[in-house]
């Protein structure tokens, strides 16, 4: 793997314990296009319920799932459920929001898009 | 009728009284702060016989509201010199609300300060003092222990004990009150409070509720009808359906860590780098490896259940699964990654009756000074039990952040009106950071739904680095948090509530079908901007001003890693949370 592509995948939560229930990390490197892809696409390669992902931090921001993640970043993907006002003030509210828009406007953009990101564990 | 039980430590009597008319919308927190502020002189010295102790039970407490048994325990605090409204989940509150009791107020002090004292209330209501002076210095688990040994074969009660923390009068002294299982393991913690519980000789409270059923509500057809939705909107939400029953608060580990939010090292960073290995996902982990409890309610009725037990490598009960708050300042705070380390000094806050949050930022600012390693859990516990033994940092430890920063030269000490920050970095997540520095809030003038919408609008637009709406959000906030602690709610009901209108709905129908008052979504908004009044004014007459409202200064200074960010809300921007307070201090005839 070209290091120089490599992106940092952390799950948590429901989605930590679903990678762990089948024997899979909760971290993984995953190798990304020069020009980068979007937060879902990776998600949909891990064969994460995107259902469930109120937000992703890129580089320790909450933004919606759909966002742009380029070469070198650190990802984490978070479910729904954040408790406390965390939720709100982090931003993972505002995200939440941002997916169910973007689902609702376009509920298949994405899925047909071809994604050419591979994983390494 | 509800009632209040009146103890008078000076010569022990104990008379009830019917709950005053004025009161008769309160609980919970708007009760123990209203008698705070009522009673209590505020320049008074806490520790001294003109303050009171108050403990209440929610409004709703007793009934079969879901998450409805929080309690609130009020006094004049020590560590800050405020007033000061400490709440904790456990059975007490239930068994209150059962008896029918508004709120137990204990004033005056024993002549003789080596007296202990247990009061006990059995089920059909008779109140009793006796000396307990046995007792003195034990331990919560013990004291626990030693109530069962005296209670009838088949009783059902729940305990409210202090420590030797407390006894000791500490500033850091929380009290422990027990959960479903008879562990004193659900803690008042913030404020020094069991120093004023110490202070009166009052080691211990039992309260029996065995074979009493819930209050009468006056339009029970409604009632049940409001707790049946609410119920639904509480398993149905993601925050409170799945994310808090399967991991309980300390999924906010791995988060707040990502987010560059979690103090790390005397708040010296964002991030641990043992999130992971001390994470809500870890700690389910472990615990269902060793046989452990990963979903329990802390007293009957609670829905959410987020509590767990930690349990040793044998599989033994330790203390409870710890709390996002304790995980944090014993783990990233103190550098520490091991979550049997951050169990073991929770165990021990526990039992000596000390406050996870201060203890672990006083252990911060302790190894700030080098006297420790930053990571050595076992010099930790070591520190921790100087307090009541030898070596360091020994008593001064007992009293909290502020002291031991200070009597080790400390530079950087995270303490807003003497009391310790808890786990958010102010500089990542700025709003926590306006909520920190002004403590009491206020309310604009909007209302009802007008507010939970604000809430969620402002909510859906901030960014956590940025000052821009922050002080709106956390004011918007805080208002309902004081209503909810006042209804004796769960602050983890909120989300449900603002996300699902008929769980906000559910609320006040609930509210209105047992009491047969007129409740509705506005006056349950002016509960808590009543609440946050009294407390705000007390404040002002104990002499706090707005350089109170200020977090110190290396947060405005000093840059945090990783984002390298300061706090930026502007004092001018703090000191408009209270600008609602003359008006509704003059509404409530407190002008
Ligand atoms: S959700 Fe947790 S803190 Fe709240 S009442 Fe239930 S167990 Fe207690």
């Amino acid at each position: 793997m070209d290091s120089e592509r490599t992106v940092i995948v952390r799950m948590f939560g429901l989605l930590h314990s679903a990678r762990k229930a089948a024997g899979l990390p909760s971290t993984v490197s995953v190798e990304v296009p020069e020009a980068g892809t979007n937060a879902r696409l990776i998600a949909l390669d891990l064969e994460l319920d995107t259902d469930i992902i109120e937000g992703v931090f890129v580089n320790g921001i909450v933004f919606d799932v759909d966002h742009a993640v380029m070469p070198g970043d650190r990802i984490a993907f978070v479910p729904h459920g954040t408790p406390g006002p965390h939720r709100l003030y982090l931003g993972l509210y505002r995200a939440g929001q941002a997916n169910a828009e973007s689902e609702d406007s376009d509920e298949t953009a994405v899925t047909e898009t071809e994604s050419d990101t591979s994983i390494q564990d | 009728m509800r009632y209040i039980l009146r103890v008078n430590m000076s010569d022990l009597a104990i008379t009830k009284e019917d709950l005053p008319a004025k009161w008769e919308r309160y609980g919970g927190r708007a009760l123990t702060s209203a008698v705070v502020f009522e009673e209590v002189p505020p320049t008074s010295d806490p520790l001294g016989a003109e303050n009171v102790l108050v403990i209440a039970p929610g409004l709703l407490s007793g009934t079969n509201t879901p998450n409805g048994g929080r309690l609130s325990i009020g006094a004049k605090s020590p560590l800050t010199g405020g007033i000061k409204e400490s709440n904790a989940g456990g059975q007490a509150a239930n068994g209150l609300g059962r008896l029918g009791i508004a709120a137990i107020i204990f004033s005056g002090k024993p002549a003789d300060e080596s007296a202990r004292y247990m009061l006990t209330i059995e089920a059909d209501g008779a109140a009793s003092m006796s000396r307990v002076d046995e007792w003195a210095g034990e331990g919560n688990y013990e004291t626990a222990d030693a109530i069962k040994a005296l209670r009838p074969e088949g009783d059902r009660c729940s305990t409210i004990t202090n420590g030797p923390a407390g006894e000791a009068g500490f500033k850091a002294a929380g009290i422990a009150v027990s959960d479903m299982k008879g562990y004193p393991n659900r803690f008042a913690g913030r404020g020094g409070l069991g120093a004023v519980m110490g202070s009166k000789g009052l080691k211990a409270i039992v309260i029996s509720d065995k074979d009493l059923s819930t209050p009468e509500h006056a339009d029970k057809e409604a009632f049940s009808a409001a707790i049946k939705t609410f119920s639904a909107a509480l398993k149905e939400h993601p925050v409170s359906g799945q994310g808090l029953p399967t991991y309980g608060t300390n999924v906010l580990t791995n988060i707040l860590s990502e987010a560059g939010g979690l103090p790390t090292r005397n708040f010296s960073n964002g991030s641990f780098e043992g999130a992971e290995a001390t994470s809500g996902e870890r700690q389910r982990e472990i615990t269902l490896e060793r046989g452990g409890n990963v979903q329990h309610g802390c007293h009957t009725g609670c829905v959410i259940q987020c509590s767990r037990y930690w349990v040793d490598k044998d599989g033994k009960y330790k203390t409870k699964g710890p709390e996002y708050e304790t995980v944090w300042s014993f783990g990233a705070n103190c550098g520490i990654n091991d979550l049997d380390a951050i169990a073991e000094l929770d165990r021990t806050c526990g039992d000596f009756g000390l406050d996870t949050i201060e203890m672990g930022a006083t252990m911060g600012v302790y190894m700030d000074s080098g006297e420790i390693a930053f990571g050595d859990g076992a010099a930790a516990l070591a520190a921790l039990k100087s307090v009541f033994g030898e070596g360091k940092p020994g008593r001064v430890m007992g009293d909290g952040t502020e002291a031991t920063g200070k009597a080790f030269n400390v530079e950087h000490i995270p303490v807003v009106k003497h009391q310790a920050l808890p786990a958010y970095d102010p500089r990542s997540v700025q709003g926590m950071g306006v909520t920190y520095a002004t403590t009491t809030m206020g309310a604009d003038h909007t209302a009802g739904y007008t507010v939970t919408a604000n809430i969620l609008k402002v909510g859906g637009d901030i960014d956590p680095l940025k000052p821009e709406g922050q002080v709106e959000l956390s004011r918007n906030l805080q208002i309902a948090t004081a209503m909810l602690d006042a209804l004796g709610l769960c602050i983890f009901v909120a989300f449900p509530v603002l996300d699902i209108p008929e769980a906000f709905t559910a609320i006040h129908e609930m509210a209105q079908a047992h009491t047969g008052d007129t409740w509705d979504v506005d006056a349950l908004m002016q509960l808590g901007k009543e609440t946050l009044v009294y407390e705000r004014l007390f404040n002002e007459r104990a002499g706090m001003g707005p350089e109170d409202d200020r977090l110190p200064a290396f947060f405005k200074n000093v840059e945090l890693p990783p984002h390298n960010v300061t706090f930026q809300v502007s004092d001018a921007d703090l000191d408009t949370v209270f600008d609602f307070v003359p008006e509704v201090a003059a509404g409530m005839g407190l002008a």
